[in-house]
């Protein structure tokens, strides 16, 4: 202590910090600042000006394609955010309270990670042999006498965007509330006992209480994930649906910087209300440091 | 029948090829104070834990005021549990913690909360009924971990290792403070613990428990005047162990002979044949020093320890049994003539001082090495 209160005591904890805060003002400060600064600028298709104008915000801000957008890709987060809780929760009560062997619980959950060995654009392309109309899915049911036509509504479709969804990101479920359960004393589950919980009253009372910081962490991955997503609603819809991001990246495309940067700041100040909302529910700082 | 009345019938607990608790009979009376003492591992917690139901007995049966319980639901037989470590829900303010039994059993939230309340004033905590566990101090949360056992109005409260997170000053307390509650409730308490004094001052009867077997269970008084074995004796404390060859038998007294030809009048060893090897213990508190090598009932020993401890002081010598032979010396007698270690120090004793232990358990009574 009194070593380090020598010469510099006030700028050591700057130069502490120092290294992230560049990168973090290089990787993500200078972008968004830049997304935010074309927002205001003019562009007419070929080039951009900038000039000030309110413009590209009126466009967005007005056009009814703007809300269908984003109810698509809010109705993609919703239903992705709730199968992912449902699955994340129940393999991670699996993995905590029924395999009590640590072997096999790290084993188990190693297998868990085993989709995430391979790039997103493979499992997500996996997916088109098996859902297609001449996919093994529609066969097998084909061949069980179940369906006597393909099921078209496999693949290209908002079915087929979602379930990609939930496969690709049911993992930033299951590992913080695995990580939240794991933390759950044992004994709690036995005083719950004690005072005569049945099972289903100790999972409501206790254990979904208890996990609710892994949840909320899982859900802002998720919804993060799913409200910037472009590419999965591309290749998995076939073309036929829309996202936020999509349509921004079709802008792009077409050159439309400031109109794609006004629509950026939008879905940025849209997740930035779902991510408070749901810190808003649950403390995570204190329920970290617990 | 009393209905808080303990029946433990043949109980046995196997882990694998493992006996935590080997055959086990047992009668707690209804209402008084049993505590359960062992080193770590003896099966004290696990007998515990097959009351309370958290643990299936292997064998036996179970009874509680008469009625059999061994594989009744746990919450459902009339016991509540206090946990080592409190297992207070971390996100559930006190009252709701208190309140916890009530909840699932379907009270209604304004009465439970009300009853809870009253509860946590009785512990002298319904200042604090809003606060979470984690705001308290550890003696503060065990007053909570007592109100939630007992606002199920439990025949039996089982407490495990209830005083031992505490520092020295809140243990004496809460230990007071456990033994009026005990009064005032008249319902059973089984309270496991290790630590002797705690068990010597709260309990109605201990249970001394090795290796899954009860050595002894009586009162207080009985076992620490008149331990069963050698293992009762050593881990009860303020007894010296010693043992010998039985060279000849008078009516039911005997006299034993040490390895070193010092001679020892058992007045009560029933059954026991000459050349038999025998064991005894003496109550540390009953020995003397006298000035001279005594004839019969006695050893001579160099002081390897002495330990000032207040009202008296303690000796430690080496006889060359193996063990320490422990003398306590009132404090005036040994500051008037005080003793160095490196001194050959002679004590003796009163025959009727030796107690004969017919158990054959002659373990140290340190938990076991594995």
């Amino acid at each position: 202590m009194s070593r380090s209160s020598g010469r510099t005591p006030v700028l050591t904890p700057y130069l502490q910090v120092a290294p992230l805060a560049l990168i973090m003002l290089a990787m993500v400060g200078i972008p968004i600042v830049t997304v935010v600064l074309l927002s205001f600028w003019q562009s007419d298709g070929i080039a951009i000006y900038p000039e000030f104008t309110w413009d590209n915000y009126r466009l967005v801000l007005t056009s009814p394609v703007t809300l269908t957008l984003f109810l698509a890709t809010l109705k993609y987060a919703a239903i992705t955010l709730v199968a992912t809780v449902l699955i994340g929760f129940t393999c991670s009560y699996f993995l905590v309270f029924h395999v009590r062997n640590l072997k096999w619980q790290i084993g188990l959950f190693l297998l868990c990670t085993i989709p995430f060995w391979t790039s997103n654009v493979i499992r997500m392309v996996s997916w088109i042999p098996f859902l297609g109309r001449e996919g093994v899915f529609n066969q097998a049911l084909m061949a069980a006498g179940l369906i006597d036509r393909p099921l078209d509504i496999l693949l290209y479709s908002d079915f087929a965007v979602v379930l990609t969804y939930i496969h690709l990101f049911t993992l930033f479920m299951i590992v913080p509330v695995f990580n939240s359960m794991a933390k759950i004393n044992p004994s709690l589950i036995e005083a719950a006992r004690d005072a005569g919980a049945s099972g289903w009253q100790i999972l409501w009372t206790v254990i979904v209480p208890l996990s609710r910081t892994g949840i909320a962490l899982g859900s802002i991955f998720v919804v993060t994930l799913v409200m910037g997503d472009f590419f999965v609603v591309r290749v998995m819809s076939g073309g036929q649906s829309a996202s936020v991001v999509s349509a921004m990246k079709n802008q792009i495309d077409q050159l439309f910087y400031p109109e794609a940067s006004a629509m950026a700041v939008l879905l940025i100040v849209v997740v930035l209300m779902m991510v408070s909302a749901i810190l808003r529910i649950v403390d995570i700082r204190s329920e970290l440091a617990r | 029948m009393s209905e808080s009345r303990i029946d433990i019938r043949g109980v046995s607990k196997l882990y694998g090829p493992v006996r935590a608790v080997n055959n086990v009979d047992l009668v707690i009376e209804g209402g008084s104070y049993c505590c359960m003492i062992g080193p770590s591992g003896c099966g004290k917690t696990t007998l515990l834990r097959m009351i309370a139901g958290h643990e299936a007995p292997s064998a036996g049966t179970i009874l509680i005021g008469g009625e059999d319980v061994t594989h009744a639901r746990t919450g459902s037989r009339g016991t509540a549990l206090m946990f080592q470590n409190y297992a207070l829900f971390p996100h559930l303010s006190l009252t709701d913690n208190v309140a916890f039994s009530l909840r699932v059993k379907g009270v209604a939230t304004a009465e439970r909360r009300m009853r809870a309340r009253e509860m946590l004033d009785r512990v002298q905590l319904g200042h604090l009924a809003e606060r979470l566990p984690s705001e308290l101090s550890g003696g503060q949360q065990q007053r909570v971990a007592l109100a939630r056992a007992l606002i199920t109005n439990p025949k039996v409260l089982l407490l495990d290792e209830p005083l031992s997170a505490l520092d020295e000053f809140l243990r004496l307390r809460m230990r007071v403070e456990l033994k009026r509650l005990q009064n005032e409730l008249g319902i059973t308490f089984i309270h496991v613990t290790h630590t002797q004094p705690e068990a010597i001052a709260l309990a109605d009867q201990v249970v001394v428990m090795d290796h899954g077997l009860i050595e002894q269970a009586a009162s207080p008084r009985e076992i620490y005047n008149h331990p069963h074995s050698p293992y009762v004796a050593r881990f009860m404390g303020g007894q010296n162990v010693l043992s010998g060859k039985v060279e000849s038998v008078a009516g039911t007294g005997a006299v034993v002979v040490a390895p070193g030809g010092m001679a020892w009048d058992l007045p009560e060893a029933p059954g026991v044949q000459p050349g038999q090897e025998v064991r005894f213990s003496v109550r540390r508190d009953r020995i003397r020093v006298v000035p001279d090598e005594p004839a019969r009932n006695g050893v001579s020993g160099r002081v390897i320890n002495t330990e000032y401890q207040g009202t008296f002081v303690k000796l430690a010598l080496e006889t060359g049994s193996g063990e320490e032979f422990i003398i306590t010396m009132g404090d005036e007698a040994w500051f008037a003539r005080p003793i160095r270690v490196g001194e050959t120090v002679h004590a003796a004793w009163e025959p009727g001082m030796s107690h004969f232990l017919q158990g054959s358990n002659n373990s140290v009574g340190t938990p076991l090495e594995d």
